[in-house]
């Protein structure tokens, strides 16, 4: 229970920061990228989403 | 003979079936993709698929580095949220308390929703192929 609240605040808070501005979003992406290690690292967390979400 | 076209209107393909082919064949992956329920040896395979493609892609391709701006206090928001998000989810996963994975069961249950799931998945794998 305690969970699924502690998501709702997460949810609220991210959706104050995306209207605060989202360009800040997509330079952090863009920083997370911009090295080889970072980008799969990124590849292996993306992956691991996929499985997460729907395959496992 | 040259046809009389109006001024502006292209000559030739301006390479839109060039982009629209990756969509295509990403929607229907997805299409494909979704056919498969959880917790099957299908899903898995369709996963690690695009999932190993990926991954190669990106050790085999080689990008120049450009300009890329520092973490400063505006983007710390963000950062705390993403880290905030990623915590919490580990947390209710190693707690057996209901994960965001868990909520979205009975949602991409239902085959145009996992299709959806899918294709933002897949058009995300592209995203990172792009950079």
């Amino acid at each position: 229970m305690i969970f699924g609240v502690g998501f709702v605040v997460l949810g609220i808070v991210g959706l104050i920061v995306q209207l605060m501005n989202p360009r800040l979003a997509a330079e952090l992406f863009a920083m997370l990228v911009a090295t080889r290690t970072g980008r799969v690292l990124t590849v292996l967390v993306w992956g691991w989403l996929g499985w997460h979400f729907l395959a496992r | 003979m040259t046809p009389i076209l109006p001024a502006g209107t292209p000559a030739r393909n301006n390479g839109g079936i060039r982009r629209a082919a990756p969509l295509a064949a990403g929607l229907a992956y997805a299409a494909f993709g979704a056919t498969f329920p959880s917790h099957s040896t299908g899903a898995l395979v369709a996963v690690l698929v695009p999932a190993t493609a990926v991954l190669v892609a990106v050790l085999v391709l080689r990008r120049p580095r450009g300009e890329c701006a520092r973490p400063g206090r505006a983007h710390l928001p963000w950062l705390v949220w993403v880290l905030a998000f990623g915590a919490w989810e580990l947390a209710a996963l190693f707690a057996g308390d209901l994960t965001i994975s868990l909520l979205m069961d009975p949602v991409l249950v239902i085959y145009p929703l996992r299709v959806a799931g899918w294709a933002l998945w897949l058009w995300a794998g592209w995203l990172l192929v792009r950079r």
